[in-house]
């Protein structure tokens, strides 16, 4: 499925000490590169678009976050430009040598799917 | 931010990588040539199967971003191109075992008979042991390109495909395929 424009939603993080970062901020974008991984208790996709909902997932220690746009870009088409197909967000943990993992796929036009490996929107 | 991605096509022995995205690009004819444009035709064979010669398309990323991964590729699950021809894609596999990407080193220029028929991919291609039909993987069942995680700007393992012309097939140019790489990006 396809959706414009490429970044319908962007990710927000939530610290144990109360304080944010957002993928856009006060007009400036950052990476996610800068998230304190140590500090994280809560991740999710946010709009500016008040006609769509936020998606959030809460995070224990043990939870290493899922966060992911899953996007596309038509091959032997002229002027190609890639597209957002939809948002993955969850958690993965190894827990006594397992791999356990809580995807949530949220399609562009906000239906959900969640999914405990990853599946195709 | 948002990486900036681009399909590419390799030609030539080097290989040279184009941005296939900008042109008509990707053409599969008689030729190494990536924007052929109605040039170099696959000729239908009188009997048995020609060829066009191979291509090899991968993606090209750069700008911000901190990852990207998951790579794959489908298609509409329909080839409307009539019978007798078929797309398929290289395996360095002797049976499909996806992921069905090649790395840079194990490139093979794409050879045949200009303006007739490329060489079979499996036969001729170094290190391709295998074909599938491209046609088969659709949105909701891909076909992994790449494994691999990226964590700057690069490109991904190229996936070799071919056109199949048999004798039952029909002349003309034939309507655009829409064939969708997709990839998982962490911003």
């Amino acid at each position: 499925m396809e959706s414009n424009p490429l970044n319908l939603y962007y990710w927000k993080v939530i610290y144990d000490n109360g304080e944010t970062l957002q993928e856009i901020e006060d007009g400036k974008t950052h990476s996610f590169k800068e998230v304190d991984l140590d500090k994280l208790v809560r991740l999710g996709w946010v709009s500016d678009n008040p006609n769509l909902p936020s998606y959030f997932v809460n995070l224990e220690s043990f939870q290493r976050p899922i966060l992911y746009r899953r996007r596309g870009i038509h091959a032997l088409k002229k002027n190609a430009k890639p597209f957002t197909i939809g948002y993955l967000l969850g958690w993965q943990s190894t827990i006594n040598g397992r791999n356990y993992k809580s995807i949530m796929f949220i399609r562009p036009d906000g239906e959900i799917t969640l999914a405990s490996r990853d599946i195709q929107f | 931010m948002a990486a900036t991605v681009v399909v590419e096509e390799g030609n030539g022995a080097g290989p040279a990588w184009t941005d296939i995205s900008t042109s008509i690009g990707g053409h599969l004819c008689s030729a190494d040539n990536n924007n052929p444009g109605t040039s170099y035709p696959i000729k239908i064979p009188s009997s048995g199967t020609n060829y066009s010669y191979w291509k090899s398309h991968r993606l090209a990323f750069s700008g911000t971003f901190t990852s990207i991964e998951n790579i794959k590729i489908y298609t509409d699950g329909s080839l409307g191109w009539g019978t007798g021809v078929t797309v398929k894609f290289g395996d360095t596999d002797t049976a499909i075992s996806p992921p069905v990407g090649l790395t840079n080193a194990q490139y093979i220029q794409a050879t045949g008979t200009e303006g007739e028929t490329g060489d079979e991919m499996v036969a001729n291609h170094t290190n391709i042991n295998s074909s599938g039909d491209l046609f088969s993987y659709t949105s909701g069942s891909p076909l992994l390109v790449d494994d691999s995680t990226y964590t700057s700007a690069g490109d991904s393992k190229h996936i070799v495909i071919q056109e199949d012309v048999a004798d039952t097939a029909s002349s003309g140019q034939k309507t655009a395929e829409t064939i969708t790489w997709q990839w998982d990006e962490v911003a």
